[in-house]
């Protein structure tokens, strides 16, 4: 049997897993029955880590200490836009890290954003070992079409720090589009409608020969399911200090409640027409009475709410659709992703934009976990003939003279790969020349993501145009850029290696790795010790039960007093060991309460055989 | 002030509680003084010296409670008591017929519980004798003469010497006898919620020896809630030593923390209950799948208040508790 591969689609609202079954990719769900699982990270009161729907349960009532929606900041430095928009919106505290990088303290604890991102991981790890029964060691993980070098390797590494090998990071539409190619044999555009819980991405793919090419990508991070949630959030409060005149905005317990119910009337508004909305003891007045929430919310109320939420992202559509120079006729297709395109208006503005009705045979809330699964199962699948390549996210280049970007490596570019070019001086006895080492799709240089710098000197003085560098790219296959510049008349070479970075040292994703490891001992050891306890704890109830019946069995024998004084105390002790949670003793416990209980049971059914007999 | 100062006052108020657990009078009241070195302002701990301190002049007239105490039975064991002690022997006395008859109650509601019943049942309420008993302790000019005085009771000069010899008569009545008892605290309006809640504490302790979770956990509530329900200045003296006792007996009913609950009201008839706000939003956390552990962990409230709730949640069968498995979870 070939390796398992999960593949985790690791969203910035909610998380799924999925994995090849029988040829077929199927979600695992996760304990609670669910098939995503909030990408919410808290630590609660006590300490406790808590990840997925329990920590999204208490996010209102514990803001400060849950962390949320950290995919809008992995690989990020602590000076970029989407770092600032977060510190100011958040409640959960960002600091800097002691490489630029982004860190979040929950409590008195800091955390790295790989960190984070590796807790939501190690949790769909987890989901998918119980369901495989097995330690799953590799994964597929998908990230967004627009992600940098430095977010998909700070991605790499949450894995990392997870204990798993992410052995193929890849873009979230062509995880959608390997889903909704599979089996099938797809030839031409599609675009991919990404409406998630908080962020709208429009991805334009080319599918040729089997291979899949992202044409252009573009979207809103800052845009998606949770906006519909506060708008009918909005609505109940209002509603509320309408019929009241109590406010709850401040209220964190019925704020929490809102939330709750507002995403979940949204969510069965996708199926029927209107939901009604109860929330009893919402609050209590100064007279101590509780007050209830009752109101119905309708479908086309969600939609008056909504609507300009939705008309954004057609607008993004358009504009993406026009920047691509591609006509809507030329669409062969529209994929639907994210559990926010369930909604009926949305589906009716993206099929009246796109002229067509979209693809209704794959799962918005799963397909690009199941695409991930596939391009796992496909890894390690040696008869399998799909092709698979590893290309660069991006254009790599370098600023030349005006402040442009001059592209060595046009981006989807598959690796490992070379190129040069020649470049001149651009002034009179130029003798040195400063290499910036860009990465992006704009014409400007300082609109993309600055590499490195290096400097060439030496060089001749001359006339401009006359000395001549040559400047080589080389990516290798595990994604390292290096850059050379050669001096075409004395060989003269001065050279830069660039490793795309998390913001994290090797040595402190070592020891990151290192801890997770030893939570999940703990975590496995604790989970161990609570089966043991509940074992004992229905062997005692089971003994309890039995032992007046044993008491009548032994009386008037020789040695009655004796065992049942020698069983009551192994009780005593198993109960004592329950109740100070004391896993060695439970341990010690657990086979003579155990003999004690398999001799009831034999006590109990041979009086009982006697009995039957005697009668 | 900062949180290591809060820390700290909150830590030494505990050592004083404990101390004060242990009889240690005294030294509890030194711990407490310590803590308002800390923070001058501290109510509890103010609460908690007068509260000592009058209960320390109370000792010094034994001899009066000791009054009331014989006349409850005539072979009281001749030997000096404290009034805790007496207080509590008392109660347990009294209580020990009571209790019999509650346990029989709370027994068929465990019993109940155990089968799996839902639905409501009608529970007697016990009448107790407990307040009439102490009525003279406790109200207005309790040992004034009053025709109800039991007989046996010792004459009035012995009070009379006593307060002689602390070189005093300032307090002598036209009638010869002491007007007031000062630890009986006659101006404290909270004095009547004191006592009912010593006797549901000591209820509660009877309770929970007698294996009667549920109605060990009722007599929890009912004295927190005569805490709550005490005017200025409170009985935090009461019910604060009892806290952790009250914590463990609603946990003890609550069941394992691997037990999982879940609503078994509907809508319509959860709406008719009388929760307050923070049960309603217990209530919305539990969906059959978190277990207790996990809901202490993101109730937003202490440990304490979601135990108490949790409690009162089942105590009223808004919830039912299953085990981890699915099997209804040992109460």
């Amino acid at each position: 049997m070939p390796e398992r591969i999960i593949g985790i689609d690791l969203g910035t609202t909610n998380s799924c897993v999925a994995v090849v079954e029988g040829g077929a990719p199927v979600v695992i769900p996760n304990r609670g029955g669910y098939k995503t699982t909030p990408s919410v990270v808290a630590i609660s009161e006590s300490g406790r880590r808590l990840v997925g729907h329990i920590a999204k349960r208490q996010s209102v009532t514990n803001a400060e200490n849950t962390a949320y929606a950290v995919k809008r900041l992995i690989g990020r430095t602590w000076t970029s836009a989407a770092v600032k928009s977060m510190r100011e919106g958040a409640p959960f505290e960002l600091i800097e890290g002691p490489h630029h990088d982004v860190r979040v303290k929950l409590r008195d604890q800091t955390f790295s954003v790989p960190e984070i991102s590796a807790f939501i991981l190690q949790e769909m790890k987890l989901i998918a070992d119980e369901h495989l029964g097995a330690d799953v060691q590799k994964a597929v993980v998908t990230v967004p079409a627009y992600f940098n070098d430095s977010q998909r390797q700070a991605t790499k590494d949450a894995g990392r720090i997870a204990g798993l090998d992410v052995i193929r990071i890849i873009n979230e539409p062509t995880a959608a589009a390997l889903a909704y190619g599979f089996g099938k044999n797809v030839e031409g555009k599609i675009a991919v409608y990404d409406l998630g819980g908080g962020t709208f991405d429009i991805s334009l793919l080319e599918i040729s020969n089997g291979v899949f090419e992202v044409m252009s990508t573009a979207g809103d991070t800052f845009l998606g399911g949770e906006d519909f949630d506060h708008r009918v959030l909005d609505w109940l409060v209002q509603g509320f200090q309408k019929e009241h005149g109590i406010g709850l905005t401040k209220d964190a317990m019925a704020m929490q409640r809102l939330k709750d119910a507002a995403e979940k009337a949204k969510c069965d508004l996708s199926s029927l027409q209107e939901v009604d909305i109860n929330l009893p003891f919402i609050t209590s007045t100064g007279k101590n009475q509780a007050l209830h929430l009752q109101r119905t919310l309708s479908r086309s109320k969600l939609e008056e709410l909504t609507l300009d939420l939705i008309e954004r992202t057609v607008q993004i559509c358009k504009l993406t659709m026009e920047d691509a120079e591609i006509d809507r006729a030329d669409i062969l297709d529209v994929v639907l992703v994210g559990g926010m395109t369930r909604m009926a208006k949305v589906q009716e503005m993206v099929a009246e934009f796109f002229g067509k009705e979209p693809c209704k045979g794959v799962h918005p809330d799963e397909v690009v976990a199941m695409g991930a699964a596939i391009q796992g199962a496909a890894l390690v699948d040696k008869d399998n003939d799909m092709l698979l390549l590893d290309v660069t996210p991006h254009s790599l280049g370098i600023m030349i003279v005006g402040g442009y970007f001059h592209r060595l490596i046009e981006r989807n570019t598959t690796v490992p790969t070379s190129k040069s070019h020649i470049f001149t001086t651009v002034r009179d006895n130029q003798t040195s020349v400063k290499i910036l080492v860009f990465q992006g799709e704009s014409d400007r240089a300082d609109e993309n993501e600055l590499l490195g710098e290096f400097v060439l000197s030496g060089l001749r003085k001359a006339p401009r145009g006359e000395v001549e560098v040559e400047v080589t790219f080389e990516i290798s296959a595990d994604g390292i850029v290096s850059v050379v510049a050669k001096d075409m008349e004395t060989g003269l070479l001065q050279s830069i290696t660039v490793t795309a970075s998390s913001g994290l040292t090797e040595e402190e994703i070592g020891r990151m790795a290192g801890e997770s490891a030893d939570f999940m001992m703990a975590l496995k050891a604790e989970k161990e010790a609570e089966g043991a306890r509940q074992e004992i704890e229905k062997l005692v109830d089971e003994a309890d039960r039995l032992l007046p019946k044993v008491e009548v069995v032994l009386a008037g024998t020789p040695f009655g007093k004796d065992s049942l004084g020698a069983v009551r105390q192994v009780l005593s002790d198993a109960r004592g060991a329950v109740d100070r949670r004391d896993a060695a003793e439970v341990e010690r416990v657990r086979e003579p309460l155990s003999r004690t209980v398999h001799m009831f049971r034999g006590l109990v059914q041979s009086a009982r055989s006697d009995q039957d007999r005697d009668s | 002030m900062s949180d290591d100062v809060v820390g700290d006052v909150r830590r030494i108020i505990e050592l004083g509680l404990e101390r004060y657990r242990q009889g240690e009078l005294s030294e509890a009241v030194l711990e407490w003084e310590e803590a308002l070195r800390l923070d001058a302002t501290n109510e509890e701990a103010q609460r908690l010296i007068a509260y000592v301190r009058d209960l320390q002049s109370t000792r010094r007239t034994t001899p009066a409670i000791a009054v009331v105490a014989a006349s409850l039975e005539e072979d009281w064991p001749d030997k000096e008591r404290t009034q805790p002690e007496m207080e509590h022997e008392t109660i347990e006395r009294v209580l020990r017929a009571e209790t019999e008859a509650a346990a029989a109650a709370e027994a068929a509601d465990d019993a109940a519980d155990a089968r799996g019943d839902d639905g409501f049942r009608r529970r007697n309420t016990i009448q107790s004798p407990i307040s009439e008993l102490l009525a003279p302790l406790t109200s207005p000019g309790w040992n004034a003469g009053s025709p109800t005085r039991e007989a046996g009771a010792p004459a009035a000069p012995l009070f009379e010497d006593d307060t002689r010899k602390l070189g005093s008569d300032q307090h002598k009545t036209p009638a010869g006898r002491v007007p007031e008892f000062s630890g009986a605290r006659s101006d404290d309006p909270a004095k009547e919620h004191r006592v009912r809640a010593s006797e549901l504490v000591d209820r509660c302790r009877a309770e929970r020896h007698n294996n009667q979770p549920a109605a060990a956990a009722r007599a929890a509530e009912d004295a927190l809630r005569e805490s709550e329900a005490a005017p200025f200045p409170g009985i935090a003296e009461v019910i604060e030593p009892a806290r952790p006792f009250l914590e463990q007996v609603f946990e003890a009913h609550v069941g394992p923390a691997q037990g999982v609950p879940a609503v078994a009201l509907t809508p319509e008839k959860m709406a008719k209950q009388a929760f307050d706000h923070r049960a309603g939003f217990l209530l919305s956390r539990i969906d059959g799948v978190l277990n207790i552990e996990q809901l202490l962990e993101i109730s937003g409230m202490s440990r304490f208040d979601t135990l108490r709730i949790l409690s009162t949640l089942l105590r009223a069968k808004a919830i039912r508790l299953l085990s981890a498995g699915g099997r209804r979870a040992p109460r």
